[in-house]
């Protein structure tokens, strides 16, 4: 568990600030962790950019930015509110391109924390 | 007894992120919609402490479920606190401009969240028990101290009689 709750602070995660929120539940952070990675937490809003539908797109990448903020993911949270920012915005090729950089930064993050999820699963 | 809030957010992480929030202090009732939250509104509204809603849902959106909710008179006063990503000024202001008392910004603060629903509720609590002090228990009706509590200004209003 501290393993765990190391790496993510060496990806920048603000796991105190998180654990707070999860009253101190590391187990429940994890599981989240787990089910957010697990759901292909772009595979929306990657969707809804290829069918060029800007509102859809502006509402999923905001639920995006939401749950990344609450799981203290911090460089992950930052680039999904750039996203959410643009896309309110209505720049939707300057999103396509942020969401191609994510593609790569959430895969590599989970690669990292990936060994620690599924070990509590 | 745990007082109960109804939670209401589409996004199953922000809601058991809530609802570890709240579940120390308040019985949790969760919708994962609009729609739910106000089917849940309808079967809990006599024993609801208050709602915590996300503005963005997929079905009913946080600004009808506020809408539909304080059309109806006697649950105006009810404590609706709205939930979402930090920076939605517009959504805030919006949301309060419909009778939200509150706003929580995501990620969320546990103290800050819970001063506020308390904050809000203790509120809603002594104007409901003040409200009732000035009414008769069997009718409803105002009862002589509430009656001149609600003349009085009406009176000192009124123009001169000649």
């Amino acid at each position: 568990m501290d393993e765990a709750l190391e790496t993510l602070k060496r990806l920048g995660c603000d796991v105190d600030g998180t654990l707070d929120r999860l009253v101190g539940d590391e187990d429940l952070y994890l599981s989240l962790l787990g089910s957010f990675f697990g759901g292909g937490p772009l595979e929306i809003v990657s969707a809804d950019l290829a069918s060029n539908d800007l509102p859809a797109a502006s509402a999923s990448s905001h639920s995006l930015k939401g749950v990344t903020l609450n799981l203290g993911l911090g460089p992950l949270a930052d680039s999904a509110v750039r996203l959410n920012d643009l896309l309110k915005q209505g720049h939707l090729e300057e999103a396509k391109l942020l969401l191609a950089d994510m593609e790569g930064s959430f895969a590599s993050f989970y690669q990292e924390i990936k060994p620690y999820l599924e070990t509590k699963s | 007894m745990k007082r109960i809030v109804l939670i209401a957010d589409d996004s199953t992480i922000d809601r058991a992120i809530l609802k570890s929030i709240l579940q120390n202090d308040y019985a949790v009732q969760e919708a994962a919609g609009g729609e739910e939250a106000l089917s849940l509104f309808e079967r809990f509204k006599a024993d609801l402490a208050a709602i915590i809603l996300d503005i963005h849902m997929p079905d009913i959106d946080g600004f009808e479920v506020i809408k539909k909710i304080t059309v109806d008179p006697k649950w105006r006063q009810l404590p609706i606190i709205v939930a979402s990503a930090e920076g939605d000024v517009k959504q805030q202001e919006e949301a309060l401009r419909l009778g939200a008392v509150g706003f929580v910004s995501k990620p969320y603060n546990r103290p800050i969240l819970l001063h506020t629903l308390a904050n809000a509720i203790s509120l809603h609590e002594m104007a409901a028990l003040a409200n009732s002090i000035k009414r008769d228990d069997l009718t409803g009706l105002y009862n002589r101290e509430g009656f001149i509590e609600a003349a009085t200004p009406l009176i000192e209003m009124a123009p001169p009689f000649n």
